[in-house]
């Protein structure tokens, strides 16, 4: 269980650098999108899955 | 016409959507209507009609980065070939999750043309909240919130639809089971930990009602709940045991659900079958709590306070209709919140924001203390924005603005009644969109002006009770008085674990002073009380000095002084407000 954190903590990391370096070059498009959506269903899962967050950290 | 609504939440909350979507297809009969739910709860939309259901493959999306070896392009490309399937040109999306995932999908998904309503994303990434139902939500929905409607009926108005209560109800395949009648349902789990009533008070309330047949219900991974209760004959466990359809007969043919905030609640709203509520702080039950007719709430802080009393003799009135406990809390039949309740001041406020409504008068003094720095905080905004109007580089007015930013939440804190005032006001300037410089501060002139406007009609009516503050203060302060010995003496002999917890009480109720503002007391226009005002202050500043050497001496661990600290000086100083709070009350009387 302590692998599979770790794991998703890691494609988190790189995922954020990903995101960062196209949002820097190219601006917020399609691509960045993707990347953020993936971003936030990996941040659901280490919150075990749980969507009913407060709306604070949306933005 | 196209329609896609959006619930990425869990099943509670795909059952509370099942009205608004019926609602939809009643009020657009020849639009194709898309639910997007997570594969995880799909079965919630058994027994829907009408609608087409898609799933959010999680597992499929992120199987590829958790292999051995991760690999974040695969993950990319299922989502990628995923998306694919939804981006069909939609007419309407309705978002209803609130989730930041479901603002960016909702973005992905929207075209120039597409009516978008709850969460999305502006052009340059930023949270969009596009209309008033969900920035309605943003704002004062949820735990230390003060909306009072059901969550049903905000997504309703998101959707922009208007229920009815043919809205409800299950149009499935039932599928029946042999039971004794009449019985009651029980059901023992929760979707969390925190929601669950332990299930030794469990036992308390099922022996009572042992003149019922008494069905559990509950998923597989309950099961050994139910094995508590294996020695009550009246009591037969269907845990783990029914399907999902077999769960709605059940529950449809049952005298009463008992529960906490979990599914069987929600799906006795669809069988109309009435519910006693368990609920706790974790949730608030006019928002997710039930919803069938005659439906009764009985509530606690923390599982371990709800009495199994109080249960039972609910359960026992609701099921011969009698008289209800005075601590149960029924379900409203009046239009508006489903949940009788006290016309907080908070509330007013929130109608009056809303919908139009009268503000409520401020009575509490660091209500009243809040609303005078909410004027004064948006007469300076404003007068900060005239000056960026004719020189946009001037740095000072936009120091001042951004201190104006974090004044806001301080004074929310201070006064808590003036937070959906607050919370309104931010999240107004959320919605602003990414624009040019004038537009930007055109939106912002407005919504300081909105915000002067509000502080004004609140300061104008406003009428400090300080019969109220002083009562409480007194209360309080004797409070701090009888664990004050005690505190100190724990302290002198090392006691921390002991001594801690009474320090934080202490340090809590002193806060009260704080947060009411009595050290602001003498800005008030109470001319009677001038001379106590003035010594009051005078001690208010002693007080402080004190305080803060308490502070510094524990974070340094010399409790001794820290005893020495609390047994002399702040006995001292709570005996000279005692004496000045009285005398302060006997001059305003007079």
């Amino acid at each position: 269980m302590k692998d599979l954190e770790e794991q998703l903590k890691g494609a988190l990391q790189r995922l954020e650098t990903s995101t960062k370096k196209i949002v820097e070059t190219r601006g917020y498009g399609k691509d960045a999108a993707r990347l953020r959506m993936l971003i936030e269903i990996i941040k659901e899962q280490l919150k075990n899955e749980d969507p009913r967050h407060p709306a604070r950290p949306v933005r | 016409m196209k329609i896609l609504v959006i619930q990425l939440a869990r099943f509670g909350d795909i059952y509370l959507t099942w009205p608004t979507l019926r609602a939809l297809h009643r009020t657009y009969p020849e639009a194709e209507i898309h639910f997007l739910v997570r594969e995880k709860f799909n079965f919630a939309t058994d027994g829907l009609q009408n609608v087409q259901v898609h799933a959010l493959p999680t597992p499929k999306i992120l199987g590829p980065m958790l292999n051995d070896k991760p690999d974040l392009n695969a993950s990319e490309a299922e989502l990628t070939d995923w998306l694919k399937t939804l981006d069909v040109g939609w007419d309407a999306i309705l978002n209803l999750s609130f989730s930041p995932f479901s603002s960016f999908l909702t973005d992905f998904l929207s075209r120039e043309n597409t009516l978008v309503k709850g969460y999305t994303r502006h052009g340059d990434g930023f949270l969009n909240i596009p209309d008033d139902a969900s920035a309605y939500f943003y704002a004062q929905v949820g735990i230390g919130r003060d909306n009072r409607f059901h969550l049903a009926d905000v997504f309703a108005m998101i959707a922009d639809v208007e229920l009815q209560k043919t809205d409800w109800g299950f149009e499935g395949t039932r599928e029946s089971i042999e039971l004794e009648q009449p019985y009651v349902v029980v059901h023992l789990g929760a979707s969390q930990a925190e929601k669950r009533y332990p299930i030794k008070y469990f036992r308390k309330v099922l022996r009572e009602l042992s003149s019922r047949r008494v069905y559990l219900v509950g998923s597989k991974d309950e099961k050994t709940l139910a094995e508590s209760f294996a020695d009550l004959s009246h009591v037969k466990s269907l845990v783990g045991e029914t399907s999902l359809n077999q769960l709605f007969s059940v529950i449809e043919s049952a005298d009463l659900v008992i529960g906490a905030d979990s599914a069987p609640v929600h799906i006795a709203a669809h069988t109309n079958t009435k519910v006693l509520n368990l609920s706790f702080s974790t949730v608030n039950f006019w928002e997710t709590g039930p919803i069938s007719d005659r439906s009764v709430v009985v509530h606690a802080d923390q599982p371990e306070d709800l009495s199994p009393e109080l249960v039972v003799n609910t359960a026992r009135a609701m099921l011969s209709s009698q008289t209800l406990p005075k601590e149960a809390i029924s379900l409203s039949e009046n239009s508006g919140p489903r949940f009788k309740s006290e016309a907080s001041f908070c509330w007013k406020v929130i109608q009056a924001l809303y919908t139009q409504a009268d503000y409520p008068t401020p009575i509490d003094v660091a209500t009243i203390s809040g609303v005078k720095r909410l004027l004064e905080v948006s007469d300076m905004a404003l007068e900060q924005l005239a000056i960026l109007k004719q020189d946009l580089g001037s740095k000072t007015a936009l120091q001042i603005l951004t201190a104006i930013d974090d004044a806001l939440p301080q004074i929310a804190a201070a006064a808590p009644e003036l937070g959906p005032v607050i919370r309104w006001f931010e999240t107004e300037r959320l919605r602003i969109p990414p624009q040019d410089v004038v537009h930007t501060f055109k939106r912002t002139h407005e919504l300081f002006q909105n915000l002067q406007t509000i502080a004004q009609v609140l300061v104008q009516d406003a009428e400090p009770n300080f019969d109220e503050l002083q009562r409480q203060g007194l209360e309080r302060l004797r409070e701090i008085e009888t664990e004050l010995p005690n505190c100190a003496l724990s302290f002198r002999l090392y006691q921390t674990a002991k001594a801690e917890p009474m320090l934080q009480r202490l340090l809590n109720h002193l806060t009260f002073f704080d947060s009411n503002g009595l050290h602001h007391l003498g800005s008030t226009k109470v001319q009677s009380g001038q001379q106590v005002i003035q010594d009051w202050s005078r001690s208010y500043g002693d007080y402080r000095e004190i305080l803060n050497q308490l502070i510094a001496a524990f974070q340094k661990q010399d409790y001794v002084y820290v005893a020495d600290l609390i047994e002399y000086e702040i006995s001292e100083c709570l005996s000279h407000w005692r004496t000045q709070l009285v005398k302060f009350d006997t001059s305003m009387l007079a």
